[in-house]
Protein backbone atom coordinates (compact mmCIF):
# COMPACT_ATOMS: atom_id res chain seq x y z
CA UNK A 1 0.00 0.00 0.00
CA UNK A 2 2.68 2.56 0.98
CA UNK A 3 4.66 1.69 -2.28
CA UNK A 4 1.73 2.38 -4.47
CA UNK A 5 1.14 5.39 -2.63
CA UNK A 6 5.14 6.44 -3.35
CA UNK A 7 4.46 6.08 -6.82
CA UNK A 8 0.76 7.22 -7.14
CA UNK A 9 1.89 10.69 -5.26
CA UNK A 10 4.08 12.05 -8.14
CA UNK A 11 1.97 10.26 -11.00
CA UNK A 12 -0.92 12.62 -9.87
CA UNK A 13 1.22 15.26 -9.66
CA UNK A 14 2.32 15.36 -12.67
CA UNK A 15 -1.24 14.75 -14.35
CA UNK A 16 -2.48 17.95 -12.26
CA UNK A 17 0.53 19.76 -13.75
CA UNK A 18 0.30 18.56 -16.98
CA UNK A 19 -3.60 19.35 -16.72
CA UNK A 20 -2.86 22.99 -15.64
CA UNK A 21 -0.36 23.35 -18.44
CA UNK A 22 -2.86 22.32 -20.66
CA UNK A 23 -5.66 24.46 -19.58
CA UNK A 24 -3.41 27.42 -19.03
CA UNK A 25 -1.68 26.71 -22.58
CA UNK A 26 -5.51 26.32 -24.47
CA UNK A 27 -6.34 29.65 -22.52
CA UNK A 28 -3.21 31.57 -23.62
CA UNK A 29 -3.97 30.31 -27.22
CA UNK A 30 -7.67 31.30 -27.52
CA UNK A 31 -6.68 34.93 -25.97
CA UNK A 32 -3.70 35.08 -28.36
CA UNK A 33 -6.00 34.38 -31.42
CA UNK A 34 -8.90 36.62 -30.07
CA UNK A 35 -6.51 39.70 -29.59
CA UNK A 36 -4.92 38.54 -32.92
CA UNK A 37 -8.39 38.74 -34.75
CA UNK A 38 -9.20 42.25 -32.96
CA UNK A 39 -5.88 43.41 -33.97
CA UNK A 40 -6.55 42.63 -37.64
CA UNK A 41 -9.79 44.03 -37.65
CA UNK A 42 -9.46 47.31 -36.00
CA UNK A 43 -6.75 47.57 -38.64
CA UNK A 44 -8.73 47.53 -41.46
CA UNK A 45 -11.06 49.83 -39.69
CA UNK A 46 -8.01 52.40 -39.17
CA UNK A 47 -7.40 52.07 -42.95
CA UNK A 48 -10.53 52.99 -43.70
CA UNK A 49 -11.15 55.84 -41.31
CA UNK A 50 -7.79 57.14 -41.89
CA UNK A 51 -8.63 57.42 -45.66
CA UNK A 52 -11.96 58.55 -45.01
CA UNK A 53 -11.13 61.48 -42.38
CA UNK A 54 -8.13 62.33 -45.76
CA UNK A 55 -10.62 62.37 -48.60
CA UNK A 56 -13.56 64.39 -45.94
CA UNK A 57 -10.65 66.57 -44.95
CA UNK A 58 -9.95 67.37 -49.10
CA UNK A 59 -13.50 68.39 -49.25
CA UNK A 60 -13.47 70.61 -46.67
CA UNK A 61 -10.48 72.38 -47.61
CA UNK A 62 -11.69 72.35 -50.97
CA UNK A 63 -14.53 75.95 -52.03
CA UNK A 64 -16.50 73.94 -54.16
CA UNK A 65 -19.68 76.22 -53.00
CA UNK A 66 -20.17 76.65 -56.89
CA UNK A 67 -20.00 73.82 -58.31
CA UNK A 68 -22.20 72.60 -56.46
CA UNK A 69 -25.01 75.06 -56.70
CA UNK A 70 -24.49 74.29 -60.35
CA UNK A 71 -24.96 70.37 -59.59
CA UNK A 72 -28.23 71.23 -57.73
CA UNK A 73 -29.75 73.61 -60.23
CA UNK A 74 -28.47 71.23 -63.07
CA UNK A 75 -30.59 68.61 -61.55
CA UNK A 76 -33.01 70.33 -58.73
CA UNK A 77 -34.24 68.41 -55.82
CA UNK A 78 -37.61 69.34 -56.95
CA UNK A 79 -40.24 70.16 -60.25
CA UNK A 80 -37.64 72.24 -62.64
CA UNK A 81 -40.44 73.30 -64.92
CA UNK A 82 -40.26 76.63 -63.95
CA UNK A 83 -36.50 77.14 -64.56
CA UNK A 84 -37.07 75.38 -67.69
CA UNK A 85 -39.63 77.77 -68.85
CA UNK A 86 -37.42 80.17 -67.80
CA UNK A 87 -34.21 78.90 -69.86
CA UNK A 88 -36.77 78.13 -73.04
CA UNK A 89 -37.91 82.09 -73.42
CA UNK A 90 -34.00 83.45 -73.02
CA UNK A 91 -32.94 80.86 -75.56
CA UNK A 92 -35.56 81.50 -77.88
CA UNK A 93 -35.01 85.03 -77.60
CA UNK A 94 -31.28 84.77 -78.48
CA UNK A 95 -31.98 83.12 -81.72
CA UNK A 96 -35.21 85.24 -82.14
CA UNK A 97 -37.52 82.54 -82.02
CA UNK A 98 -40.88 83.16 -81.00
CA UNK A 99 -42.57 80.60 -78.11
CA UNK A 100 -46.52 81.11 -78.77
CA UNK A 101 -47.16 78.25 -76.49
CA UNK A 102 -46.14 76.39 -73.62
CA UNK A 103 -47.86 73.00 -71.31
CA UNK A 104 -46.13 71.96 -68.90
CA UNK A 105 -47.45 68.10 -67.84
CA UNK A 106 -47.58 66.84 -64.70
CA UNK A 107 -44.00 65.46 -63.62
CA UNK A 108 -43.73 61.37 -63.69
CA UNK A 109 -41.61 59.87 -60.90
CA UNK A 110 -39.86 56.68 -62.40
CA UNK A 111 -37.49 55.12 -60.15
CA UNK A 112 -34.97 58.02 -58.45
CA UNK A 113 -35.50 60.66 -61.42
CA UNK A 114 -38.85 62.30 -62.46
CA UNK A 115 -38.92 64.14 -65.32
CA UNK A 116 -41.13 66.28 -66.27
CA UNK A 117 -42.37 67.05 -69.90
CA UNK A 118 -42.39 70.86 -71.30
CA UNK A 119 -44.23 71.11 -74.72
CA UNK A 120 -43.54 74.48 -76.83
CA UNK A 121 -44.76 75.91 -79.79
CA UNK A 122 -42.39 78.09 -81.39
CA UNK A 123 -42.39 80.25 -84.33
CA UNK A 124 -39.30 80.95 -86.45
CA UNK A 125 -36.93 80.22 -89.23
CA UNK A 126 -35.88 76.67 -89.35
CA UNK A 127 -32.01 77.09 -88.26
CA UNK A 128 -32.90 79.41 -85.71
CA UNK A 129 -35.03 76.94 -84.26
CA UNK A 130 -32.74 74.32 -84.48
CA UNK A 131 -30.00 76.75 -82.88
CA UNK A 132 -32.61 77.04 -80.45
CA UNK A 133 -33.08 73.39 -79.83
CA UNK A 134 -29.37 72.93 -79.60
CA UNK A 135 -28.54 75.80 -77.19
CA UNK A 136 -30.96 74.29 -74.85
CA UNK A 137 -28.63 71.21 -74.36
CA UNK A 138 -25.99 73.68 -72.49
CA UNK A 139 -28.34 75.18 -69.92
CA UNK A 140 -29.18 73.98 -66.41
CA UNK A 141 -31.74 72.61 -65.37
CA UNK A 142 -30.73 70.07 -68.00
CA UNK A 143 -33.17 69.76 -71.02
CA UNK A 144 -33.36 67.07 -73.19
CA UNK A 145 -35.38 67.01 -76.36
CA UNK A 146 -37.67 64.20 -76.62
CA UNK A 147 -38.96 65.21 -80.15
CA UNK A 148 -39.94 67.99 -82.70
CA UNK A 149 -42.13 68.04 -85.35
CA UNK A 150 -43.28 70.67 -88.24
CA UNK A 151 -45.28 70.35 -91.34
CA UNK A 152 -48.88 70.84 -92.88
CA UNK A 153 -50.51 74.87 -92.44
CA UNK A 154 -46.96 76.38 -92.30
CA UNK A 155 -46.85 79.41 -94.83
CA UNK A 156 -43.94 78.18 -97.43
CA UNK A 157 -43.60 81.52 -99.11
CA UNK A 158 -42.34 83.20 -95.56
CA UNK A 159 -40.24 80.69 -94.90
CA UNK A 160 -40.71 81.32 -91.42
CA UNK A 161 -42.56 77.38 -89.62
CA UNK A 162 -44.19 76.59 -86.76
CA UNK A 163 -42.31 73.76 -85.14
CA UNK A 164 -43.87 71.76 -81.70
CA UNK A 165 -41.01 70.82 -79.40
CA UNK A 166 -40.88 68.69 -76.60
CA UNK A 167 -38.67 69.02 -73.77
CA UNK A 168 -37.92 66.63 -70.85
CA UNK A 169 -36.51 67.98 -67.32
CA UNK A 170 -35.51 65.95 -64.57
CA UNK A 171 -35.71 66.41 -61.21
CA UNK A 172 -34.30 64.03 -58.22
CA UNK A 173 -34.95 64.36 -54.49
CA UNK A 174 -31.55 64.44 -52.13
CA UNK A 175 -29.88 61.04 -50.64
CA UNK A 176 -31.19 61.16 -47.28
CA UNK A 177 -28.88 58.99 -45.81
CA UNK A 178 -25.01 58.95 -45.25
CA UNK A 179 -23.11 56.17 -45.25
CA UNK A 180 -22.21 54.47 -41.57
CA UNK A 181 -19.23 55.75 -39.41
CA UNK A 182 -16.99 53.23 -40.59
CA UNK A 183 -18.23 52.57 -44.17
CA UNK A 184 -15.01 53.76 -46.49
CA UNK A 185 -15.76 56.83 -48.72
CA UNK A 186 -14.02 57.20 -51.63
CA UNK A 187 -12.58 60.99 -53.76
CA UNK A 188 -14.63 61.43 -56.54
CA UNK A 189 -13.61 59.64 -59.86
CA UNK A 190 -11.77 61.00 -62.58
CA UNK A 191 -15.25 60.72 -64.87
CA UNK A 192 -17.04 61.93 -61.78
CA UNK A 193 -14.69 65.34 -62.08
CA UNK A 194 -15.13 65.39 -65.99
CA UNK A 195 -18.92 65.38 -64.91
CA UNK A 196 -18.74 68.20 -62.58
CA UNK A 197 -16.55 70.22 -64.97
CA UNK A 198 -19.32 69.95 -67.51
CA UNK A 199 -22.05 70.79 -65.69
CA UNK A 200 -19.70 73.83 -64.09
CA UNK A 201 -20.04 75.31 -67.99
CA UNK A 202 -23.93 74.73 -68.28
CA UNK A 203 -25.89 78.55 -68.25
CA UNK A 204 -27.90 78.61 -65.00
CA UNK A 205 -30.94 80.33 -64.76
CA UNK A 206 -31.49 83.94 -64.04
CA UNK A 207 -34.71 82.88 -61.26
CA UNK A 208 -35.18 82.71 -58.65
CA UNK A 209 -34.08 85.87 -57.91
CA UNK A 210 -32.27 85.83 -54.14
CA UNK A 211 -35.31 87.46 -51.78
CA UNK A 212 -33.25 88.13 -48.55
CA UNK A 213 -34.88 89.60 -45.41
CA UNK A 214 -35.41 93.32 -45.67
CA UNK A 215 -32.69 95.26 -43.87
CA UNK A 216 -34.20 96.98 -40.11
CA UNK A 217 -35.03 100.59 -40.31
CA UNK A 218 -34.55 102.16 -37.13
CA UNK A 219 -37.76 104.22 -36.33
CA UNK A 220 -38.18 106.81 -33.38
CA UNK A 221 -41.38 105.35 -32.63
CA UNK A 222 -42.10 101.96 -33.70
CA UNK A 223 -45.65 102.52 -33.37
CA UNK A 224 -45.44 105.29 -36.19
CA UNK A 225 -45.01 104.30 -39.51
CA UNK B 1 12.03 14.93 -18.46
CA UNK B 2 9.53 16.38 -15.98
CA UNK B 3 11.85 19.17 -15.76
CA UNK B 4 12.73 19.77 -19.09
CA UNK B 5 8.54 19.75 -20.29
CA UNK B 6 8.51 22.23 -17.30
CA UNK B 7 11.03 24.59 -18.28
CA UNK B 8 9.70 24.16 -21.79
CA UNK B 9 6.09 25.44 -20.51
CA UNK B 10 7.62 28.07 -18.68
CA UNK B 11 9.51 29.47 -21.43
CA UNK B 12 6.90 29.13 -24.47
CA UNK B 13 4.15 30.36 -21.51
CA UNK B 14 6.35 33.40 -20.77
CA UNK B 15 6.79 34.30 -24.30
CA UNK B 16 3.12 34.25 -25.41
CA UNK B 17 2.50 36.20 -22.37
CA UNK B 18 4.74 38.48 -23.75
CA UNK B 19 3.25 38.52 -27.24
CA UNK B 20 -0.38 38.41 -25.31
CA UNK B 21 1.01 42.11 -23.52
CA UNK B 22 2.72 43.63 -26.74
CA UNK B 23 -0.42 42.63 -29.18
CA UNK B 24 -2.94 44.02 -26.68
CA UNK B 25 -0.91 47.23 -26.10
CA UNK B 26 -1.10 47.72 -29.91
CA UNK B 27 -4.83 46.86 -29.74
CA UNK B 28 -5.52 49.60 -27.57
CA UNK B 29 -2.93 52.04 -29.58
CA UNK B 30 -5.08 51.72 -32.79
CA UNK B 31 -8.32 51.84 -31.00
CA UNK B 32 -7.43 55.30 -29.46
CA UNK B 33 -6.31 56.17 -33.07
CA UNK B 34 -9.68 54.97 -34.56
CA UNK B 35 -11.79 56.94 -32.11
CA UNK B 36 -10.15 59.91 -32.47
CA UNK B 37 -10.33 59.42 -36.25
CA UNK B 38 -14.57 58.45 -35.60
CA UNK B 39 -14.41 61.87 -34.08
CA UNK B 40 -12.82 63.87 -36.54
CA UNK B 41 -15.45 62.27 -39.13
CA UNK B 42 -17.81 63.00 -36.91
CA UNK B 43 -16.78 66.99 -36.96
CA UNK B 44 -16.65 66.37 -40.97
CA UNK B 45 -20.13 65.69 -41.25
CA UNK B 46 -20.72 68.63 -43.29
CA UNK B 47 -18.39 67.65 -45.71
CA UNK B 48 -19.04 64.15 -45.46
CA UNK B 49 -22.56 65.32 -46.37
CA UNK B 50 -21.94 67.47 -49.09
CA UNK B 51 -19.73 65.00 -51.26
CA UNK B 52 -22.96 62.20 -50.79
CA UNK B 53 -24.57 64.94 -52.40
CA UNK B 54 -22.65 65.90 -54.95
CA UNK B 55 -21.67 62.00 -55.39
CA UNK B 56 -25.42 61.43 -55.67
CA UNK B 57 -26.03 64.46 -58.52
CA UNK B 58 -23.06 63.23 -60.60
CA UNK B 59 -24.51 59.75 -60.64
CA UNK B 60 -27.77 60.97 -61.65
CA UNK B 61 -26.25 63.95 -64.05
CA UNK B 62 -24.51 61.16 -65.81
CA UNK B 63 -27.49 58.62 -66.58
CA UNK B 64 -29.34 62.01 -68.01
CA UNK B 65 -26.16 63.16 -70.23
CA UNK B 66 -25.01 59.86 -71.31
CA UNK B 67 -28.14 59.87 -73.51
CA UNK B 68 -27.74 61.51 -76.38
CA UNK B 69 -29.41 60.02 -78.98
CA UNK B 70 -31.61 62.61 -80.07
CA UNK B 71 -28.80 65.43 -80.24
CA UNK B 72 -26.80 62.99 -82.28
CA UNK B 73 -29.96 62.62 -84.43
CA UNK B 74 -30.24 66.42 -84.77
CA UNK B 75 -26.40 66.79 -85.37
CA UNK B 76 -27.64 64.77 -88.76
CA UNK B 77 -30.47 66.62 -89.44
CA UNK B 78 -29.02 69.79 -89.52
CA UNK B 79 -25.60 68.62 -91.73
CA UNK B 80 -28.60 66.63 -94.41
CA UNK B 81 -30.23 70.14 -94.16
CA UNK B 82 -27.08 71.86 -95.10
CA UNK B 83 -26.87 69.95 -97.93
CA UNK B 84 -30.00 71.26 -99.42
CA UNK B 85 -30.05 73.50 -102.78
CA UNK B 86 -30.47 77.31 -101.18
CA UNK B 87 -33.91 77.55 -102.80
CA UNK B 88 -35.38 74.00 -101.05
CA UNK B 89 -36.75 73.64 -97.64
CA UNK B 90 -38.07 70.97 -95.61
CA UNK B 91 -42.04 71.22 -95.67
CA UNK B 92 -41.96 69.33 -92.41
CA UNK B 93 -40.04 67.66 -90.32
CA UNK B 94 -40.17 65.19 -87.67
CA UNK B 95 -37.56 63.75 -84.93
CA UNK B 96 -36.80 61.83 -82.34
CA UNK B 97 -34.64 59.52 -80.92
CA UNK B 98 -35.58 56.62 -83.10
CA UNK B 99 -36.14 57.71 -86.46
CA UNK B 100 -36.81 61.16 -88.46
CA UNK B 101 -39.09 61.69 -91.16
CA UNK B 102 -38.52 64.89 -93.73
CA UNK B 103 -40.47 66.01 -96.61
CA UNK B 104 -38.86 68.13 -99.11
CA UNK B 105 -39.22 69.60 -102.49
CA UNK B 106 -37.12 70.57 -105.44
CA UNK B 107 -37.45 72.76 -108.03
CA UNK B 108 -35.65 70.39 -110.19
CA UNK B 109 -34.21 66.62 -111.01
CA UNK B 110 -30.79 67.66 -110.88
CA UNK B 111 -30.95 69.23 -107.27
CA UNK B 112 -32.86 66.44 -106.19
CA UNK B 113 -30.25 64.17 -107.64
CA UNK B 114 -27.20 65.62 -106.69
CA UNK B 115 -28.86 65.76 -103.18
CA UNK B 116 -29.90 61.63 -102.86
CA UNK B 117 -26.06 61.14 -104.13
CA UNK B 118 -24.66 63.03 -100.96
CA UNK B 119 -26.98 61.67 -98.84
CA UNK B 120 -26.46 57.55 -99.79
CA UNK B 121 -22.80 58.27 -99.95
CA UNK B 122 -22.29 60.23 -96.40
CA UNK B 123 -22.42 57.62 -93.23
CA UNK B 124 -24.85 59.37 -91.32
CA UNK B 125 -27.66 56.68 -91.30
CA UNK B 126 -27.83 53.24 -91.01
CA UNK B 127 -31.51 52.82 -92.94
CA UNK B 128 -32.76 55.75 -95.15
CA UNK B 129 -36.32 54.60 -97.14
CA UNK B 130 -37.95 56.81 -99.73
CA UNK B 131 -41.90 57.26 -98.61
CA UNK B 132 -43.32 58.89 -101.19
CA UNK B 133 -41.81 60.44 -104.77
CA UNK B 134 -44.03 62.67 -106.11
CA UNK B 135 -43.63 65.02 -109.19
CA UNK B 136 -46.07 68.17 -109.70
CA UNK B 137 -47.57 69.89 -111.88
CA UNK B 138 -45.35 72.82 -112.29
CA UNK B 139 -42.06 70.98 -112.00
CA UNK B 140 -41.42 70.46 -108.56
CA UNK B 141 -40.13 67.28 -106.75
CA UNK B 142 -41.87 66.49 -103.69
CA UNK B 143 -39.66 63.36 -101.63
CA UNK B 144 -40.61 61.97 -98.28
CA UNK B 145 -37.75 60.42 -96.72
CA UNK B 146 -37.64 58.09 -93.61
CA UNK B 147 -33.99 57.75 -91.91
CA UNK B 148 -32.91 55.43 -88.97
Amino acid sequence: MNELKIVLFPLLTLLGVLLFAGIAGNTLWVRLGEVRKNLEAAGKENNTLGQKVEVLQRKSDQDTFLVDKKLTLALPPRSSSIYVVSQAKKKAADNLVIIQEITVSEPKVQSELAQSTTSLSVEGYLGSILNFIDSLSNVAPLIKTDNIEFGGGNNLNSKLIDMTVNLTSYYSPYPETIPALNQPINALTSSEEQVINDVSNLEVPGIPQELGPQSAVDRADPFTF
Amino acid sequence: MAVVCFIFFLVFGSLGVGYLFITSGDLTKINDQNNTYKSNIKSLQEAEQNLVLVRDRVAKVKTILNDVSFEEKLDKVQRMLDTLPSKSQPDALEVNSTKSKILLKFDSLSGLSSFLKGLISGDDWDFINLDTLELSGAGNYKIELELV
